[in-house]
């Protein structure tokens, strides 16, 4: 007889003891938190990168123009960039899908940060790229034509973020906009009132600032409202 | 293993939704019955991790329900599934499964098999704003299984679903249930009568009954009546 057998016959294999449990300790995350943001930039409205490309597109025609005002027409353009963020970012709110993410192994807060970097990211690339091409062609060094696109981008970001954790749905969409379009028009405005005086003060850098704080102040209020589910 | 519920409270501004909460669960299908306004959905979420208790513990094998470890094991299908409607059904679950932190090449696996398994089959490359809503349940309950989950929570899962339908996710779930702690809640009491091996029945925020169940008895609605005739199942 085979020797093989005959073993198999005489030494019964036992059943599995403790296979599930050890599975169960063994089971690890299988994603990196890069290949996570990445993941979440996959999941990103085509439109959403198709219209950021877009208005790369139009502020760079409006360098080419080498008017003296395009710096100041394309920071204005900044806050709809900034609403396109915002809306990403709510989305899960939105579609009410946040219950199905809060139950889902990478904590909420995880998730959100992952697909806020993915954009985030994009947009600041876009303006860095905007950035150097604008300053060439017109009046202001790349550091200050970065501040002037980033401000209005930023304030919208952040006064976005909170509106949209303050008010839901349509209503939230709806102040959402208005506090683009407020900025955008701010944005002109001081332009035209104050435009020479502000460029020779040292006002921007300022402006970047407290931009720069709202903006964190308003991530990470957002990421610790991502913890618990809101209920009425 | 053992989902042990200890205490579990829920109060909304001075309501109690679900009050001093105790039970212990084992491998198998369970079902939970109540009227509308027990408090099922209330505890499903904090089972589920999504709600955070007034007070109280939950636990699975002595994993408490705020760590990853537990999410991983947990599949879970909500009321209400929230979707979005411009993804096919095979991106969202790709996408819920990259939230449970599978790997893409794992998740493509099981997103095909369970696409086939819920019957959506080419349905699963049309966006989701074209199903229809037993469809939706179905991705529903096709995302509630992606990650292969030891801890199975399903709320009025057979919602919008056709007889042929209910009947296939019986069977699903009753196969589920015999390597899996399956909890499901629900008001139709076909749907657990034959597959449940313990009932738990809610009623004002708080378990009123919670025994073994016999799959072979036929009376749990005139069980549920006589205890709690009033109220709507």
């Amino acid at each position: 007889m085979n020797i093989k057998k005959e073993l198999k016959n005489a030494f019964p294999v036992p059943a599995p003891v403790g296979r599930r449990e050890f599975l169960r300790a063994h089971r690890r995350r299988e994603l990196s938190t890069m290949m996570l943001v990445l993941t979440e930039a996959g999941y990103v409205r085509l439109r959403t990168w198709l219209s950021s490309l877009g208005f790369l597109a139009v502020m760079l025609v409006i360098a080419s123009g080498g008017e003296p005002e395009a710096i100041w027409v394309s920071s204005s353009l900044t806050p709809a960039l900034a609403l396109m963020a915002v809306a990403e970012w709510g989305r899960s709110r939105r579609y009410g899908t946040v219950e199905l993410e809060l139950a889902c192994r990478t904590p909420r807060r995880t998730a959100l940060l992952a697909r806020m970097v993915a954009v985030g990211a994009a947009h600041l690339g876009i303006l860095a790229l905007a950035a150097p091409v604008l300053s060439a062609w017109g009046e202001m060094n790349v550091a200050r034509t970065g501040a002037h696109l980033l401000t209005p981008y930023l304030l919208t970001a952040s006064l976005g973020l909170d509106l949209s954790r303050r008010c839901r749905g349509r209503e939230g969409a709806i102040l959402c906009s208005a506090v683009a379009i407020t900025v955008c028009a701010l944005g002109l405005w001081i332009r035209r009132a104050w435009g020479g005086a502000l460029e020779r003060t040292k006002l921007w850098p300022v402006a970047l600032i407290v931009a720069l704080i709202l903006s964190v102040i308003e991530v990470v209020s957002t990421l610790r409202e991502t913890e618990v589910l809101t209920w009425s | 293993m053992e989902l042990i519920v200890r205490g579990l409270c829920k109060y909304y501004s001075g309501k109690k939704a679900v009050d001093d909460v105790t039970f212990r669960l084992t491998e198998g299908v369970n079902g939970l019955l109540g009227a509308n306004g027990a408090g099922k959905t209330t505890l499903m979420r904090m089972l589920s991790g999504v709600l955070r208790p007034t007070a109280g513990t939950v636990s699975l094998d002595g994993v408490d329900v705020s760590s990853e470890d537990y999410r991983a094991v947990l599949g879970y299908l909500p009321q209400e599934l929230g979707y979005y409607p411009d993804f096919t059904g095979f991106d969202f679950l790709m996408y819920l499964a990259s939230l449970k932190g599978l790997s893409r090449s794992h998740a493509k696996r099981r997103a095909t098999e369970l696409i086939e398994l819920t019957g959506l089959g080419e349905a699963g490359r049309k966006r989701i704003r074209t199903y229809s809503g037993g469809m939706r349940r179905r991705l529903g309950i096709a995302q509630a299984l992606i990650n292969d989950p030891d801890l199975l929570i399903v709320d009025e899962p057979t919602a919008g679903l056709d007889p042929g339908e209910r009947a296939r996710f019986r069977d699903l779930l009753s196969e589920l249930g015999r390597h899996s702690i399956v909890l499901l809640s629900t008001h139709i009491v076909s749907d657990v009568e034959q597959i449940a091996g313990r009932m738990l029945m809610m009623s004002s925020g708080r378990v009123v009954f919670d025994e073994l169940w016999d799959k072979g008895r036929t009376d749990l609605e005139e069980l549920y009546l006589k205890r709690f005739g009033g109220e709507n199942v």
